[in-house]
């Protein structure tokens, strides 16, 4: 069960949960949790996301993810318990996952 | 008349009250297309009406300058400013993997040229700008013989070069976004007028024009010494490749663009011409990404 207390998606708690925009007015679950985003296809961008680091990840959950950048490359550092990873993601327009590209530690 | 970037819908020019009720409707309907447009050309913050209404002027004021002025303006922002683009950054020292992107994305690029261009040619009937299309059609794509090979021919013997068939290379199928923004220069060149054509595909010819360094830019497109004789980091056939657009694009660029000063100001145009620019320039923006993905996903040995 992904949702609950310790599940923070987003150190950025104004605006859109993906890029931070405070123009629109969308809400979308993810995992359980509603979130704002300024569209629907940064809530796409974000479920994709959280799907493509479980499965690099092998994690069950995530506890912490902080988004931050462009759509030109947005780093991502997740946590889960006392593990991390950093990523260096890019979304096609349509919200796919286009490159993902583990960082070092 | 002057119309919405994201949507063409038309609203009476120089008034941008109504442009900014419209974008804000939109915003509040939480539409993809008008919520990025407004995060990437004008802001990510929300503001009122009133405020965006005076954005959208300051955005678009030409400041008694020719429209291309500020076309280039927003382009070395878009691409060379402080942020480059990263397909840019890639392109300085460039790896095989982001050549073959180029390649693999930039065919289906090109021949989407030769559809616009010739849109341009059938709505016009002034003759400069039919030469003008003529000539950039033969260099990007029909060639001038064995001794002036097109750009497109130059682009598959690049790919060639590196290792791939030109087989695989033509039957590789576009990547969603290039898709995308094949799709939206079409669609430009169909209802937008030739003009607005003109700046929407000419316009991105400035991505390799030399001068835009007098404008601001940060970089070229690729790093100079990269063609230099003595320079082993690519081979021949990309020097020949990159060689052609950095001597070409500078002049076709300033050709075109004196072209579209010069009508856009006989029809009255410039705002359709600066709000068709702005979704041409995201679209380009999108469809260079695309390229470097496309050589991510290369099998290939680093």
């Amino acid at each position: 069960m992904l949702a609950g207390k310790n599940w923070i998606l987003k150190t950025n708690f104004q605006g859109c949960a993906v890029c931070g925009s405070t123009w629109g007015n969308y809400w979308g679950e993810i995992e359980g949790e509603r979130m704002f985003f300024c569209c629907k296809i940064c809530h796409l961008e974000l479920h994709n996301l959280v799907l493509k680091i479980k499965q690099s990840t092998g994690w069950e959950k995530i506890d912490e993810l902080n988004i931050e950048g462009s759509y030109a490359g947005r780093n991502c550092l997740a946590r889960a318990g006392e593990k991390s990873a950093s990523f260096l993601v890019t979304f096609d327009s349509l919200g796919e996952v286009q490159t993902f590209n583990k960082l070092p530690k | 008349m002057t119309k919405c970037s994201a949507c063409s819908s038309k609203f009476p020019r120089g008034d941008y009250a109504p442009l900014a009720t419209h974008y804000y409707i939109q915003s509040e309907q939480s539409d993809p297309a008008h919520v990025m447009w407004l995060n990437r050309f004008v802001t990510n913050q929300k503001m009122s009406q009133q405020d965006l209404e005076r954005a959208l002027h300051r955005l678009f004021d030409l400041k008694d300058k020719p429209v291309s002025d500020w076309m280039r303006k927003k382009f070395v922002e878009r691409f060379f400013g402080v942020r480059p683009h990263p397909f840019v950054l890639a392109l300085q020292h460039p790896s095989k993997r982001t050549l073959l992107g180029y390649v693999i994305e930039h065919q289906h690029f090109l021949r989407q040229w030769v559809r616009s261009c010739s849109y341009i040619m059938a709505k016009t009937d002034k003759t400069d700008a039919t030469l003008y299309e003529l000539d950039n059609i033969n260099t990007e794509f029909g060639g001038f013989g064995p001794d002036k090979l097109s750009h497109y021919e130059l682009l598959l013997r690049m790919g060639e070069s590196l290792g791939m068939d030109r087989q695989e290379i033509l039957s590789t199928t576009p990547l969603p976004d290039t898709e995308k923004a094949i799709d939206g220069w079409d669609d430009i060149a169909k209802k937008s007028h030739w003009v607005e054509t003109m700046a929407a595909m000419h316009g991105l010819e400035l991505i390799a024009d030399r001068t835009l360094v007098d404008s601001g830019a940060t970089l070229h497109y690729f790093e100079p010494s990269i063609l230099d004789k003595s320079n082993n980091e690519v081979t021949e056939a990309t020097k020949n490749f990159l060689r052609e657009g950095y001597e070409a694009d500078a002049g076709h660029s300033k050709e075109a663009l004196d072209l579209v000063d010069k009508y856009s100001a006989e029809y009255s145009l410039a705002e359709d011409v600066q709000a068709t620019f702005l979704s041409s320039i995201d679209l380009f923006y999108s469809y260079l990404m695309a390229r470097l993905a496309r050589g991510e996903k290369l099998d290939l040995e680093d």
